[in-house]
């Protein structure tokens, strides 16, 4: 499994566990957001011709950037991606929206200690990342599709 | 290009809320909210969503209908849209409300 989808496990596996500590909960919802983080730098890094300098790449990625561009992906008025495959546009706007709600509550997560948290509000944002890996792979899935289909 | 506006009218933006909150159903107990900063220090709105007991039974029906309000807040209030603040929509249950006795979510 790729390291994204361990992370997504794991969340999933904290956040699940009966009777689980604040701490475990915390780390729930915190290694949900890097799961996101790690799949989208992973896809991004793919598209790197040299294998080899992927993961110096990699650690280039910087999170208020990637949250600032999420923000701008989201907004319609931003960007209205006029003429595109709306089904697609829905799904990044999705991952977009998933990313910046999941980095703020991974900030609170690991550093506001006068925040409790409850084992469902820890799944829902698992959930969250869930469901942005899933748009994701539905967007990236079109896309390839329609590159093959198109060749020009 | 979108650009943030400048400022905010905050009873203006106090009013559309509160108006939208009135259109939520009966799975909705209540709404808190505040205008703050993110961690990055961009202006925001946070919502904390208590859901009703009925919708609160069991993890998969809170998740599904937190979703489905969540998509409420985004595509009815649009808060990003009419005011350039991010809505940052957090939920708890009734119970979990009852046992954590939070004043931020009471």
């Amino acid at each position: 499994m790729a390291y994204h989808d361990d992370l997504l496990q794991l969340a999933f596996d904290l956040a699940d566990k009966p009777g689980a500590t604040q701490a475990e909960l915390r780390r729930a919802v915190s290694t949900a957001y890097y799961a996101l983080f790690h799949l989208l730098v992973s896809e991004t890094t793919l598209n790197w011709s040299r294998n080899s300098s992927r993961t110096a790449l990699g650690r280039m990625f910087d999170h208020k950037p990637m949250k600032k561009v999420s923000d701008r992906y989201r907004n319609p008025k931003s960007m209205p991606f006029t003429g595109e495959d709306q089904t697609i546009v829905s799904a990044v706007r999705l991952v977009a929206k998933s990313f910046v709600q999941l980095q703020d509550r991974r900030h609170i997560a690991d550093y506001d200690s006068g925040t409790l948290w409850t084992p469902w509000e820890a799944t829902e944002e698992v959930v969250r990342s869930l469901s942005a890996f899933e748009a994701w792979a539905r967007s990236s899935t079109k896309t390839s599709h329609r590159n093959i289909s198109s060749p020009s | 290009m979108f650009v943030p506006t400048g400022y905010i009218n905050q009873t203006e933006v106090e009013k559309a809320i509160d108006q939208f909150i009135g259109t939520l159903g009966p799975e909705v107990a209540r709404v808190r909210y505040n205008i703050g900063e993110d961690w990055s220090g961009d202006t925001s709105l946070y919502f904390r969503v208590v859901l009703a007991d009925s919708v609160s039974g069991d993890i998969t029906t809170f998740v599904d209908t937190a979703a489905g309000i969540r998509k409420a807040f985004f595509e009815r209030l649009q808060p990003l849209e009419n005011w350039g603040l991010f809505p940052y929509i957090n939920f708890r249950s009734s119970a979990e409300q009852a046992e954590l006795n939070d004043p931020k979510w009471a």
